[in-house]
């Protein structure tokens, strides 16, 4: 009987840490609430991120040794004069509702982003890669491309969506999916009201240790960095600069590098009368002291030495190949030559206050919300410059949702400025910022704006043979948007995250972030 | 003020927890961090205005500013250009290399995997690559096939292509050179600008002659084993490493030295050698027994820092700003040696990952510019050109010159984005 | 003639009515708002397929077909789905979700202004304490919100939708509710006030004369007006708790009535507008009910004070 008692309380007590460590519930903070988490229509950031959790790419680079590697594909083989490759499909892997992944997958996926039905500026870029696929066999796809790519496998790093989840290859952004999806990938995701839950789910190619993952919507980065200190969660995705030494003067936290191109800017709203003049947004260039930004909203002192924040002059960070390192930043203001230049574009001052046409100006000006939390109180420090400079300034703070409804599609006609941030991974490809908006291309064109010889440059970078061509078309882009300025330039920032160092083997992939989340622990 | 009240809750814990000894207290004595934690032993040291660059990682300035007291900013400057070479070997490689060179490339290109090949150790590459002559590097290329007829080769008998002027401790190499080749692309008429990487290689000799002639002797050999190329015997003896050697440097001691280039030649076996005299060996040994335990390391180089930071606090009589910083060094340093133990074992996956954690250890005057370069350099060996593009950027002032590595990495960032297919901004 | 039905029939008619009217109001202001209906929820520069959209929510043939169809929907309990907030998701989970926390957030706010009032009708609770009753009763609501969000979040972190979090913010909630903005001393001070003015009448003075209660005397004929005063406290209630739920982040149906106006999610705003109506049409229901039962008691109750 004693036991039998004592076998009951060991078993109970196994089954009980069993039950602590795998429901044990990972807390972090992210910039904002995903818009959907369906991978056709990401729409930012955290929305990659997301998928990353919930889906699998046919193939990826792995975050330590970059080798490019697949967990769904067991092997492959070129076919069609290298035109196409073959993919047998791995057996045995289930989507999250326990149907079958198989060929038919990869090619709904490839068709989906095929069909003109499909609203995806995502699968618009995958249609000039692409030009149909086959099933085989259960287990074997061909993928056909337009052309034959010396690297072909590296094309294929798109999400596959499950077939059994669609009535039809024209995938729509409204369908139950984006907010109850179903993937193959190490978690499971529910959006709610407030937050994202992600459910661990074994699988023949995943075997998640941390039995739940929670997103939560990041607020004021104080009461972050505060949350995060008294184990409240568990980490924040993106730190920012001024709470970092914080972070870093605690030896319950880490602050972990996040590999990732960001690049801040200001964009311009040319079809305003009074911002048609280049001379006016070159003036506006002038008017913004970057240094003294930088200062305010992310704390970076002047003269400071290896600071995360560099400035730039154009459309690509400093380390990138695309960078025309002949053009200069413009780290200080110039009110006088600001003033001259606004003079030449015929506006005149009154009482200290710019005025078109005998009217006033009042700028509008709006930025991401998110990204007060990385530069705290930036909008107002740029309304006081401009201020300074003679404009009178409304300021507001655009809503993610607006954001992507109103800004990306081109809709904020209201507003004279907007402040947003645009990140990037290996592929920097711009046409979708510049080019003028018409038939899937300029998808991302926040002002419409639209300038023909910038179309031929993007045009020359579209249809570059070599890598040379490409760097030469984005190099004179880059001089030309420093001319014509649709876009003031801000800087770029790194981004580092926050974890507790309870939290084990947390190995962060370059932009990507949760590719190696098979391996995190959390023991707490 | 409730938010305030609520919030401090969390750091009090904090304060209380007792700091638990990572080593026993003899294997820190000797470290640089407690040397310097001596009542004015730290303004003393930095008397000299030289230390101000190296705190900001400015080793040319430094090594000037040094002159002829110390070899440290030379010796520094060595390791980096090194680093720097490998790096620009790696991505030469990863863009021209026989299996990713393009039809359009220029048929010059040639010339730089084989001096690519050179340094990576690669030999036999190197002497099918090189002797094919091309327009612009026919001189160089010829000067090259000639040093790899001998019988035996030596990286120190790369032919000098650019003069870098008289080796003098305190001096700077000639600062005019361009090492640049503008090539033309076939189809496009356009130029391919290429760098030679044979004068960032000069400029690690110079360096390290220069450290040299500034007094490095004896010391110099040991301190730079860590560094060497892969054709360079990194059999250095072991020797007492003064105080500049070791001031604002990863090891902590002379013992940890001596143990990370032990596991270079030795294996294993520096473990037991040294887990007695340094505090690196003592740790990795209690963490890698037979596998290498990530947590454990991890855990330890934070115990490490907080025991260091503690003994400061002692050795000076209260808290300083600096020792925290100070403290960092080994909290990067421990996983450092973990990585080379790693190494040792060919556990490359395992040592990467210590490194990237290493990397994140390492901040601010913490962050060491030729460990950064090291690893950015194994990242383009894998064809990885965001993070070795992202690793190189804030270290490339670090020392003069350094922009012509910018340009390798451009050439190779260029092919390796355009091939990654389709992306949009978000 | 005797006209006591006039004021419950009123309150019927508008208990039927308002659970119409809402949406037929909101409706006329979907197509009020310029620009066609589905291109404001999906632009058609994100939603290609912006016609199949306006079929697939009926917004092609005109506000009346859209409210029928939607009405008549509603009626058999389907809310449809939303359409920006959670694309997909039938909006009869959410309202599942949201009413229990709403429903206890109310209710537990409500017990104060109860025991509030029937202190103050039974004179239990001292008229000396209504100073200080009026004073925590200046306190906006916004306010007291804002100090208990800051307290959960700081508190509880990433954990502050977790049970436990959730029961904290409902006590707290409920304070806020409770007390700020005069709602426990509307309460008091008007059911007192109520109450002494009845007192005063002459036939209660005669009740005491013959040792009658006061109470059993007075509350036939001031149930009504309370019952009326009480309404007008849980419609405040009901009203105060869209703020206290969003500023406190608790997933009732303010919130979500509040989080679908902010994203355009009429599917959403619709529903929860509706749910509303109905809530305050059973209010007025039950009013209705008490002052039909109160004049039924009177008219068998000749000793009672004639209406």
């Amino acid at each position: 009987m004693m036991q039998n008692h004592k076998l009951l309380l060991s078993l109970s007590v196994v089954v009980g840490t069993l039950a602590l460590s795998t429901g044990s519930t990972l807390n972090f903070y992210e910039e904002s609430l995903p818009s959907s988490m369906n991978p056709m229509f990401a729409q930012s950031m955290v929305d990659n991120r997301v998928h990353e959790l919930v889906f699998d790419r046919l193939y990826y680079f792995d975050p330590i040794t970059n080798e490019l590697t697949s967990r769904v594909v067991e092997r492959w083989e070129l076919a069609d004069g290298g035109k196409a490759v073959k993919l047998f499909v791995k057996k045995g892997i289930r989507w999250q509702d326990g149907e079958a992944l198989g060929a038919d997958d990869v090619c709904f996926t490839i068709n989906a982003m095929l069909d003109e039905g499909t609203p995806s500026p995502i699968a618009e870029k995958q249609r000039a890669v692409f030009s149909g696929c086959e099933v085989e066999s259960k287990d074997t796809a061909v993928v056909q491309f337009t052309q034959i790519f010396h690297n072909p496998l590296n094309q294929l790093g798109f999400y596959v969506l499950p077939e059994h989840k669609f009535e039809s290859t024209a995938i729509q952004p409204d369908d139950a999916f984006s907010n109850r999806p179903e993937g193959t990938g190490a978690y499971s995701g529910s959006m709610g009201r407030r937050g994202v839950t992600f459910g661990a789910k074994k699988n023949a190619h995943h075997e998640p240790r941390i039995g739940q993952l929670s997103l939560q919507e990041g607020g004021d980065p104080l009461v972050q960095v505060r949350t995060l200190l008294n184990n409240g969660v568990q980490g924040i995705v993106a730190v920012p600069p001024p709470y970092r030494a914080d972070v870093s003067a605690s030896d319950e936290l880490s602050l972990k590098s996040y590999d990732l191109r960001s690049w801040w800017f200001v964009a311009v709203n040319q079809d305003k009368p009074y911002l048609k003049d280049k001379r006016v947004r070159q003036a506006l260039n002038l008017i913004l002291d970057r240094t003294d930004l930088r200062e305010k909203s992310i704390g970076v002192k002047p003269g400071e030495q290896n600071s995360p924040c560099e400035f730039i002059s154009g459309p690509f960070v400093q380390t990138s190949p695309y960078y025309n390192r002949s053009i200069d930043v413009q780290p200080r203001s110039d009110l006088e030559q600001a003033f001259v230049l606004l003079e030449q574009a015929g506006l005149t001052q009154t009482g200290g206050r710019w005025h078109y046409k005998g009217q006033p100006i009042t700028l509008r000006i709006g930025m991401k919300a998110p990204l007060n939390n990385e530069a705290p109180d930036l909008l107002s420090q740029i309304g006081n410059q401009l201020s300074a400079g003679g404009f009178d300034r409304q300021e507001f703070r655009i809503t993610v949702d607006d954001w992507n409804r109103q800004v990306l599609t081109g809709e904020a006609e209201d507003y004279d400025m907007v402040v947003g941030k645009w990140s990037f991974g290996l592929v920097e490809d711009v046409n979708p910022l510049f080019h003028t908006r018409n038939g899937g291309r300029g998808a991302l064109n926040i002002f419409n704006y639209t300038n023909p010889q910038v179309d031929a440059l993007l045009a020359q970078y579209q249809s570059a043979k070599t890598d040379t061509q490409a760097r030469d078309a984005y190099h004179k882009l880059h001089e030309k948007l420093d001319d014509e300025l649709p876009y003031l330039f801000l800087w770029k920032l790194d981004t580092k995250s926050a974890w507790r160092t309870e939290v084990r083997g947390n190995t962060i992939a370059p932009y990507y972030y949760w590719t190696a989340v098979d391996n995190w622990k959390y023991s707490p | 003020m409730l938010l305030l009240a609520l919030s401090c809750t969390g750091a009090e814990d904090a304060e209380n927890t007792p700091a638990t000894e990572a080593v026993p207290s003899a294997l820190i004595e000797d470290s640089w961090m407690l040397q310097v934690a001596q009542p004015g032993k730290l303004d003393e040291v930095l008397a000299q205005k030289a230390w101000g660059e190296v705190f900001e990682r400015r080793y040319s300035g430094a090594a000037m500013t040094f002159g002829t007291e110390s070899a440290r900013g030379h010796a520094e400057a060595a390791a980096i250009y090194r680093q720097a070479a490998l790096l620009q070997a790696n991505a030469i490689l990863s863009t021209f290399a026989s299996d990713q060179r393009r039809d359009t490339d220029p048929a010059q290109v040639i010339y730089l995997v084989g001096v690519a090949s050179v340094i990576t150790g690669d030999l036999d590459t190197a002497k099918a690559s090189l002797g094919q002559g091309g327009e612009q590097v026919g001189d160089a290329d010829a000067a090259w096939a000639q040093v790899l007829t001998a019988e035996t080769f030596s990286l120190r008998d790369a032919p000098p292509l650019f003069s870098l002027g008289e080796v003098a401790a305190g001096g700077t190499p000639n600062a005019e050179l361009d090492p640049t080749y503008r090539l033309p692309e076939a189809e496009s008429g356009l130029v391919v600008e290429v760098a030679d990487p044979t004068l960032t290689l000069q400029l690690a000799f110079w360096h390290e002659d220069a450290a040299r002639a500034a007094g490095g002797e004896p010391w110099l050999d040991a301190w730079l084993a860590p560094w060497r190329l892969p054709l360079e015997s990194v059999d250095a003896e072991a020797t007492e490493q003064p105080l500049d050697a070791l001031f604002l440097g990863v090891w902590t001691g002379t013992a940890d030295l001596d143990f990370v280039n032990a596991l270079a030649t030795d294996g294993d076996a520096a473990l037991d050698a040294y887990a007695a005299t340094s505090p690196y060996a003592a740790i990795v040994k209690a963490c890698a027994a037979d596998e290498v335990d990530l947590d454990c390391l991890l855990d330890q180089s934070v115990a490490l820092g907080a025991q260091l930071e503690a003994a400061m606090e002692t050795a000076y009589g209260s808290q300083h700003a600096d020792h925290r910083t100070f403290a960092s060094f080994a909290r990067a340093g421990v996983l450092r040696a973990g990585a080379r133990l790693c190494d040792a074992r060919g556990e490359e996956r395992v040592a990467a990952i210590l490194r990237l954690n290493a990397r994140d250890r390492g901040t601010g005057p913490a962050t060491d510019p030729k460990f950064q370069l090291a690893l950015a350099a194994w990242d383009a060996s894998n064809r990885n050109a965001l993070r070795s593009t992202e690793l190189f950027h804030p270290n490339r002032a670090s020392v003069d010159g350094l922009d012509v590595v910018q340009v390798s990495l451009d050439t190779f960032s260029l092919r390796v984005g355009r091939e990654t297919g389709a992306g949009l901004p978000q | 003639m005797n006209s006591w039905w006039i004021r419950p029939l009123v309150r019927l008619v508008a208990a039927a009515l308002l659970p119409v009217a809402v949406p037929g109001i909101l409706t006329a202001l979907i197509w009020a708002l310029p620009g066609d209906p589905a291109s404001i929820i999906c632009p058609p520069a994100i939603c290609g397929g912006t016609e199949e959209l306006a079929e697939k929510w009926n917004l092609h043939q005109g506000p009346w077909h859209f409210f029928s169809t939607w009405m008549k929907a509603a009626l058999s309990g389907d809310l449809g789905n939303s359409w920006r907030m959670q694309p997909g998701v039938p909006v009869v989970e959410l309202i599942a979700e949201s009413v229990p926390w709403t429903a206890a957030l109310v209710t537990m706010a409500f017990i104060p202004l109860v025991l509030g009032a029937t202190g103050a009708a039974s004179r239990w609770l001292s008229d000396k304490l209504d100073p200080l009753i009026r004073l925590v009763g200046l306190t906006p609501s916004v306010v007291l919100a804002l100090l208990a969000a800051a307290a959960v979040t700081i508190h509880y972190g990433a954990n502050a939708y977790d049970d436990d979090a959730m029961r904290v913010k409902i006590l707290l909630g409920a304070l806020t509710l409770g007390l700020a903005d005069a709602a426990l001393s509307g309460a008091v001070t008007g059911v007192r006030g109520l109450m002494e003015e009845e007192r005063k009448q002459r036939y209660v003075q005669i009740a005491i004369l013959r040792g009658e209660s006061v109470l059993s005397n007075t509350l036939p004929n001031v149930l009504p007006a309370i019952a009326g005063q009480m309404r007008a406290r849980l419609l405040h209630l009901l009203s105060g708790a869209v703020i206290v739920e969003v500023v406190i982040r608790i997933d009732g149906l303010g919130d979500l009535l509040w989080q679908g106006t902010l994203t355009q999610d009429f599917g959403v705003v619709l529903a929860s507008a509706f749910a509303f109506a109905i809530l305050s049409a059973v209010l007025l229901l039950g009013q209705a009910l008490v002052e039909i039962g109160v004049a039924l008691h009177v008219r068998r109750s000749p000793k009672g004070v004639p209406a």
